[in-house]
């Protein structure tokens, strides 16, 4: 079976270009002969018997309700275009990350992919891997999120289409923060240092951390560097790759006076993300009071919470009431208050990506299904129109910041190269632990990216 | 990327092929060796030469290779105290198996050679651990040292709470957590090997000793211990080979962390390799991994395994 799968797509693919008929035969006549028969009779589009084509899908919404509506998603597709055969694949994030890297170098590329833009993107482009869809894309693309969109622009071509765009901020349990005696969430750097040591005197774990996956420790330290330096510094290091400056040296001094006050869970600097142990599982029991994290955070807190089942929503499945501030203003520091960092997901086009992948990307974006993916909850869909579907009050409030904030920037180890990414997450990892200095920090990346 | 795997040599006599008179056995052994052939080149050489091609070039992996750097990846790795860090952390682990392990289980093999009640079960339950592959082990060990978790609590029931740490998320003990796991994952193993060369002593050695005025402990030190020589030094090799390549239990239990302190030559290389996306250093780490590997083993064989392999049956 698996043979033949593989002999299918490899035809397929290399049936792409080709005039027709020839790669029918292979994934099964039957199918051909009565879904052309469909064709012919149900859709006035296709008039002549449409060639057969695949696509290979690989997405990384490895749970519900995302996971089942993509798979909806694609089977209307199917049976309103006969002739295209979706082959979805999930995968959990970072098996996914290995996966791609392995199809990648073998030059066998999944249609559509999971990406974030950014250096990977990048790198992707200059390999030769993904498709140019400028010109395919052009007729619905102005209907998302220019700045969501802009993501999978590399060099004024467009190389992918998001579908969800997000920004990190802290996520917080109400109930805990009242019994500190916290009224209302820290509109600067300084108040938050207080509220932690509030929670810490109520005897109440301030922080989780998953600092042994490294990038949500990062979190912390990109959004000091943006409120440090602003767009502008942010700008220059893109340019110049030298790190070693006041802003973002004084962006780890400000981090370092948040990890002295030893405001994490135990054993965070081995904690992953999401895992009973993890970051998730920690606020999802209520056994910590913050999270700094992007819009999936609540989908994450509830799944590990063990109450309710996954089809109740989330914020009856939490451990308490939550809440979300945006990431603090920081005193003397340059960037506005309401700048952004985040990033959102959305799908790649493979190079040897037939049109309908790109018509499916048009019809997953499409606001009627947009506001599908909006109302599970666990998406900020990025369709014009589609913000109605966004009821969950946590959600709304994410979606407010991300409206008010005039700069986004994409999380930083997505936004450099794959190997400068790695180093920034790595040495922020060091100075969570204490065996680095702001400076030192600042020299290593800066080393790593020379 | 290759992790080498150099296989044990295994005491055997010179293999004489013998046949039939008048036939031509070449073509037929050749029939008979070329699908292993086939199958070695394809997935044992084949990889190790494009590793070294890869180990000189700048190549992320995507593009095609064109960016030569000659020796560059190696000076690079050599210099890099994370590198020399992760070599440090596969030393470690040889020496305190070899210095802890390998007697513990000589010291429990020799144990349960003796007339025990139940030595069966004993067996059986100190080799169980064994049986499970490194992945269930480490999720499994993981859940045990989380703060608060099994182990914690069990420190805790004994009234020794006070010893609870961090196991697995303070540096400077992470590493020895992990090698706990390792022995207690594989001195089972060890046992089981040194028991198997506890029943090839012939028992009236052990006796004429004991007749003739041996405590245990003499007759242990100098008539059993001597006589499992080259089944301990076996269990050594494979010890220290175990070691040098060790990766999946610190992958799923700390990839490597917290901050490089349980890092592994093998955690190293496919960090650089999958998450960094630097295939042409990662090969670089992998020629050096393998060449390392090599010369230990080498080494052993020739000074260690040495009288083993000519068939000698003491020290």
């Amino acid at each position: 079976m698996a043979i033949l799968a593989i002999l299918a797509l490899v035809l397929a693919a290399c049936g792409g270009g080709g005039t027709g008929e020839d790669a029918t035969t292979t994934t099964g006549g039957a199918v051909t002969e009565t879904t052309a028969a469909e064709a012919a009779t149900t859709t006035a589009a296709a008039e002549e018997p449409a060639e057969e084509v695949t696509i290979e899908w690989w997405h990384i919404q490895n749970t519900d309700p995302m996971m089942t509506l993509w798979q909806d998603m694609a089977n209307e597709f199917m049976e309103a275009n006969p002739n295209v055969q979706i082959n979805i694949t999930v995968m959990e994030n970072e098996a996914f990350k290995a996966a791609l890297q392995t199809n990648l170098q073998a030059g066998d590329v999944p249609d559509l992919f999971q990406s974030w833009g950014g250096g990977g993107l990048r790198e992707q482009v200059d390999a030769g891997l993904v498709q140019d869809i400028t010109d395919a894309s052009s007729g619905f693309i102005g209907n998302l999120n220019e700045g969501a969109v802009g993501l999978y622009n590399v060099d004024g071509v467009q190389y992918g289409v998001p579908f969800n765009l997000g920004m990190v901020g802290f996520w917080y349990n109400k109930d805990l923060f009242a019994q500190a005696g916290i009224d209302a969430p820290p509109a600067t750097w300084d108040e938050f240092l207080e509220d932690v040591q509030a929670l810490k005197d109520a005897g109440i774990t301030p922080i989780a951390v998953g600092a042994g996956d490294k990038w949500p420790a990062h979190f912390y330290y990109s959004y000091l560097m943006i409120r440090e330096g602003g767009e502008a510094a942010m700008a220059q290091v893109t340019e110049t790759l030298d790190f070693n400056t006041p802003e973002f040296i004084e962006a780890g001094n400000q981090l370092q006076r948040l990890i002295d006050m030893e405001p994490f869970q135990a054993g965070f600097l081995a904690a992953p993300w999401d895992a009973p142990d993890g970051e998730s599982g920690t606020i999802g029991t209520g056994q910590a009071a913050i999270s700094l994290m992007g819009q999936w955070g609540p989908g994450a807190y509830a799944n590990q919470s063990g109450i309710g089942t996954p089809e109740d929503p989330i914020e009856e499945r939490l451990p308490a009431e939550f809440g979300w501030f945006p990431f603090p203003a920081v005193e003397g520091g340059v960037g506005a208050a309401t700048d952004g960092f985040g990033g959102g997901d959305g799908f790649a086009v493979g190079k040897d990506a037939p049109p309908e992948a790109i018509q499916f990307l048009e019809y997953i974006t499409a606001v009627d299904q947009a506001i599908r993916t909006g109302e599970t909850g666990t998406t900020l869909p990025v369709t014009a129109g589609a913000e109605v579907s966004v009821t969950d009050p946590l959600q709304q409030e994410v979606l407010e910041g991300l409206g008010q904030a005039s700069f986004v920037q994409l999380y930083l180890d997505q936004y450099f190269t794959p190997e400068l990414g790695a180093a920034v997450n790595d040495a922020v990892a060091t100075l969570f632990a204490g065996t680095a200095t702001p400076e030192e920090v600042t020299e290593s990346i800066t080393a790593a990216a020379g | 990327m290759v992790i080498s795997d150099p296989q044990v040599k295994v005491t055997r006599p010179n293999r004489i092929v013998r046949r039939a008179p008048g036939t031509a056995p070449w073509p037929v052994i050749f029939a008979f060796l070329l699908p292993a052939l086939a199958l070695y080149t394809l997935f044992v050489l084949y990889p190790i030469t494009q590793s070294i091609r890869y180990s000189g070039y700048d190549w992320n992996g995507l593009e095609p290779l064109t960016d030569w750097v000659g020796l560059q990846n190696f000076r690079d790795a050599f210099a890099d105290p994370l590198f020399i860090e992760a070599i440090t952390h596969n030393g470690i682990i040889i020496g305190l198996s070899l210095l802890l392990q390998i007697p513990f289980a000589v010291a429990l093999a020799v144990l349960l050679t003796r007339n025990l009640k139940g030595r069966g079960v004993f067996r059986t339950m100190y080799f169980a651990p064994f049986i499970l592959s490194e992945v269930v082990t480490g999720v499994v060990w993981r859940q045990i040292y989380r703060p608060d978790g099994l182990f914690d609590q069990v420190l805790a029931g004994v009234g020794a709470g006070d010893l609870s740490r961090e196991w697995l998320a303070d540096p400077k003990i992470a590493l020895y957590s992990l090698f706990f796991v390792i022995s207690w994952k594989y001195f089972g193993f060890h046992m089981v090997l040194i028991l198997a060369g506890l029943q090839l002593i012939p028992t009236e050695l052990e006796e004429a000793s004991a007749i003739d005025g041996a405590s245990f402990w003499k007759g242990f030190r100098y008539v059993t211990l001597p006589l499992l020589g080259p089944t301990i030094r076996v269990s050594m090799f494979l010890s220290i080979i175990g070691a040098l390549q060790l990766f999946d239990l610190v992958w799923v239990t700390t990839k490597g962390g917290p901050v490089n302190s349980t890092a592994t030559m093998a955690t190293y290389l496919v960090d650089w390799g999958f998450r960094r996306g630097q295939f042409g250093f990662a090969s670089a780490v992998s020629v050096i991994v393998f060449g390392l590997s090599l010369i230990v083993a080498l080494l052993y064989q020739r000074f260690v395994l040495r009288r083993d392999l000519e068939g000698a049956l003491t020290t």
